[in-house]
């Protein structure tokens, strides 16, 4: 049981690195907007590959 | 042509097209905004829109194109006030109109391909609001916004000086913040408490109390902070609330335990703790979630929806500013069909008003040279200038919102099931805790006692009421916003439920509110033979914004769908009496008059005499004498006051079955909050400022029209369709919301009685707590998601 010295530090500091992170993230504003990311990710493959299927042509 | 006039779809909006506009390929489009937006699209490639639009299934609105200017988008003082600069970019941020789907929100950000001055334009989806940023050196966003305008999104600038929005925005962003270390701390401190369960001891489980305790540390002051302030001010306001059973929970348990980490024992309760501080930060936020995005969503940004106004330069000619930007003592130029934007004397000019959003008169009133007008009120007639004498919070229409938001922050004197409740938990719980306490103390000891108390006190924390109430509430007014009813409030949940009293206004509540064209009478058929009544009476009024005139286009687009029109020579729009138009030799007239009671008669003469008389009145909606039969049915008492005519009312009342002495006519404002007064447990329906006042008085409101901005600010309901069988629908999602409440009270309180004498004599200790705690969370979690399945309003309409 002694790597439980060892384990429990590690998941703690683990942890807070990513408590960090989430402090950053949510005082920068990225979660200020909940709805529309989720919809812009629907769009953006999408249309890239039209407009260069589109700009080819033209070419 | 009679085979095509059903099925013909605007190539933009897919809606059926009545008179319709072709571009150069044939395309068929319902307006001429439409067809300027696809050809936009083309041009830009960007026909893709279309494509997504298909795949959603939802498609986009006619467009209506604002006529308005952007001039003072230019004004380095106004990009001062509005824009914002960072690392040499300029960027504004726009409240757009007409934002719904996920095609809106691929063309909008794609702004960059149609202006070169735009490097990216990002689309706030929820709450309608676009932020533009422009190329380095660029500062003009006049270009960024005509064009916005032009595709059918009417852009109205957000001023980045509102302390309200970022102060709201601010403590979002803290709450998710406390949310996120509460969940990191409650996570690992049931790590270390499940091993401290499951039989770690000695030097083991004092560490893990030591750390439990560090993690403890920021739930307890961070975390949990805003339920010690909001139990602060309720115990100054001497109300009791559910956040002072919980604040006590809390501290109590932080303490005592961190007492019993001193002497070394196992009893340590930070997991329940942090558990219940995280379940009900959650709780809150979706709540919060909730009713932001159902009030975002529906144009309550009413406020910033003002187009450009024209004020007089020194050198007498015109510019185009901001409401914003007006000064008291311009001068200014208000074109028909626009709002007046300050409190002022016409100077030049003769107009007639709609007063109808400041006082509740239905008619259009004739101001001239010297006469007052008031912020908020429409221009129908003709251009006039006028002198600004007061702008803002100054004018008639700012006092009545900021008397009307003071009045909204008093104290209601109605209390709440769920604070009744609590208040009665509150005392009775540390009344037994104290009781419990000493007599432990005397039987058993301080060690035992403390132990036995603590066991109590976080049994019996109301995690029901704190966790499952705002659940319920959330659940239950999303399913009214995807219904099209906005509940502003839980309160007013609970509020319908008392209702007794249902109070209507008549027009534009059980009425359309419009004029619509019911009685065609043709004088004299040989003037017809080249064109057709309803052709005729289109080319005379399609110029006209006159209400009138609007509702006589309007019949005679849906009666023919391929109208023909003439081309006028002179055309002439007379104050007051109509329209007098030449083509040729023949002079033709349309001049409207008041009918016997309530119609309003449009005579349309050739070269003086009659040919056409059209008439016009406010026909009653189609599902309201099923909605008061209904409501009748259910019990409640319903009433009419107007302020129309007595013999309109008489005859509307006559219709609807209104009992006598329950509908009341020509009343003021004033009249219709003095009489809801006295009627208790009341519901207003209504719509209009002019209802304003009585929605105050009411117990509880609902506005049935998406349009008014001071109704919708005070109703605590409103309704994205005016539909009244959504009034039905509100009260059925209520009694239930209510009934869930009431459900999880009864089922937390059976589980606290017996959880706080199991507490008191010592049966349960730290590990059952920590069981039991979270499984009764859990139940009243799943009689919530069942009590507000998505179906229960199909299930309750199909029985009904």
């Amino acid at each position: 049981m002694e790597i439980l010295k060892i384990l429990i530090p590690m998941a703690l500091i683990l942890g807070s690195v990513f408590v960090l992170f989430f402090i950053w993230a949510a005082k920068s504003g990225q979660f200020d907007d909940l709805d529309t990311p989720s919809k812009r990710i629907l769009l953006d493959d999408d249309s890239d590959e039209h407009n260069n299927t589109h700009k080819r042509k033209e070419v | 042509m009679g085979q095509v006039n059903t099925l013909i779809h605007c190539k933009h909006c897919h809606e059926p097209v009545h008179a319709p506009f072709y571009d150069d390929s044939k395309n068929v489009f319902c307006c001429q905004g439409c067809l300027s937006v696809y050809s936009i699209l083309e041009q830009g490639n960007l026909q893709q829109f279309y494509k997504i639009q298909d795949q959603t299934g939802d498609y986009t609105k006619p467009v209506s194109v604002e006529d308005t200017h952007f001039d003072y988008l230019n004004h380095t003082q106004f990009l001062n006030d509005y824009g914002s600069f960072q690392e040499g970019l300029w960027s504004m941020s726009f409240y757009l109109k007409g934002v719904h789907c996920l095609a809106c929100l691929w063309l909008i950000e794609r702004l960059p391909e149609l202006v070169e001055e735009v490097k990216e334009a990002r689309l706030n989806i929820g709450k309608s609001l676009v932020t533009i940023t422009l190329h380095k050196d660029h500062d003009k966003f006049k270009k960024a916004a005509e064009t916005l305008n032009k595709l059918g999104y009417p852009p109205f600038p957000i001023s980045n000086q509102d302390e309200l929005e970022k102060l709201k925005l601010k403590e979002e962003r803290s709450l998710l913040l406390k949310i996120g270390i509460a969940g990191f701390s409650m996570m690992n401190i049931m790590l270390y408490a499940g091993s401290v369960y499951a039989g770690a001891n000695g030097g083991y489980s004092l560490s893990f109390g030591l750390l439990s305790f560090i993690l403890v540390l920021p739930v307890v002051t961070y975390c949990a902070s805003p339920f010690y302030k909001s139990a602060w001010s309720s115990l100054k306001n001497k109300r009791v609330n559910i956040d002072i059973p919980l604040s006590l929970a809390i501290i109590l348990g932080f303490l005592i335990s961190s007492y019993f980490l001193l002497m070394g024992k196992e009893l340590i309760y930070f997991d329940s703790i942090t558990t219940l501080t995280f379940l009900i930060l959650l709780s809150r936020f979706v709540l919060r979630k909730v009713q932001q995005t159902s009030l975002n969503k529906n144009d309550l940004s009413g406020i910033f929806q003002r187009g450009s106004i024209q004020r007089k330069m020194a050198n007498g000619d015109f510019e185009h500013i901001h409401p914003d930007q007006l000064n008291t003592g311009d001068s200014i130029a208000i074109l028909p069909n626009q709002v007046f934007p300050c409190d002022g004397v016409i100077t030049k000019g003769a107009t007639k008003i709609n007063l109808s959003t400041l006082t509740g008169e239905s008619q259009n009133i004739l101001h001239e040279k010297g006469s007052k007008v008031f912020m908020g009120t429409l221009n129908i007639g003709s251009r006039v200038e006028v002198k600004a004498e007061k702008v803002g919070r100054e004018t008639r229409l700012g006092k009545l919102l900021t008397d009307l938001e003071h009045q909204s922050l008093k104290e209601s004197h109605y209390s709440y099931l769920t604070d009744t409740v609590s208040k009665y938990f509150v005392n009775i719980i540390i009344l037994v805790a104290i009781v419990s306490f000493f007599a432990n103390y005397s039987f058993l000891g301080f060690e035992k006692a403390l132990e036995n108390t603590l066991a109590l006190i976080i049994v019996t924390c109301p995690c029901a009421f704190g966790l499952a109430t705002p659940l319920t509430f959330s659940r239950i007014m999303s399913l009214g916003q995807s219904h099209g009813i906005i509940i502003k409030t839980e309160d007013a949940l609970e509020k319908l439920t008392k209702v007794k009293n249902i109070i209507f206004d008549k027009t534009g509540t059980l009425t359309k509110g419009d004029y619509s064209v019911t009685k065609v009478e043709v004088l004299n058929e040989e003037h017809f033979s080249q064109f057709s009544p309803q052709e005729i009476a289109f080319s005379l009024e399609c110029k006209s914004s006159h209400p009138v005139a609007k509702a006589i286009t309007q019949w005679a687009n849906t009666q023919d769908q391929w109208l023909n029109t003439l081309e006028f020579d002179s055309y002439e729009e007379i104050l007051g009496f109509g329209i007098r138009a030449k083509i040729n030799q023949d002079s033709y007239e349309a001049f409207s008059s008041e009918g016997t009671n309530k119609d309003t008669i449009v005579n349309i003469t050739k070269n003086g005499e009659a040919i056409l008389k059209l008439t016009l009145n406010d026909s009653l909606r189609e599902e309201a004498p099923a909605t008061l039969k209904t409501l009748r049915a259910n019990g409640y008492q319903t009433y009419l006051f107007s302020g129309d005519k007595e013999a309109i009312v008489n005859e509307t009342a006559a219709l609807l079955e209104f009992k006598e002495r329950t509908f009341l006519a020509q009343m003021s404002p004033e009249d219709k909050a003095q009489k809801v007064r006295h009627l208790p447990h009341s519901l207003f329906v209504g719509d209009g400022a002019n209802d304003s006042l009585a929605f105050n008085e009411a117990m509880t409101s609902i506005a049935t029209h998406g349009s008014v901005e001071v109704s919708l600010r005070v109703a605590d309901i409103f309704l994205t369709q005016p539909n009244l069988e959504h009034i039905n629908k509100a009260l059925f999602l209520a009694q239930k919301a209510i009934n869930t409440v009431k459900i999880n009270l009864s089922f937390s309180l059976m589980y606290n009685i017996s959880g706080a004498v199991l507490a008191i004599f010592g049966f349960i200790g730290p590990l059952e707590a920590a069981v039991l705690m979270p499984l009764s969370s859990l139940t009243v979690l799943g009689i919530t998601l069942f009590q507000t399945r998505d179906n229960i309003l199909e299930i309750s309409h199909g029985n009904s």
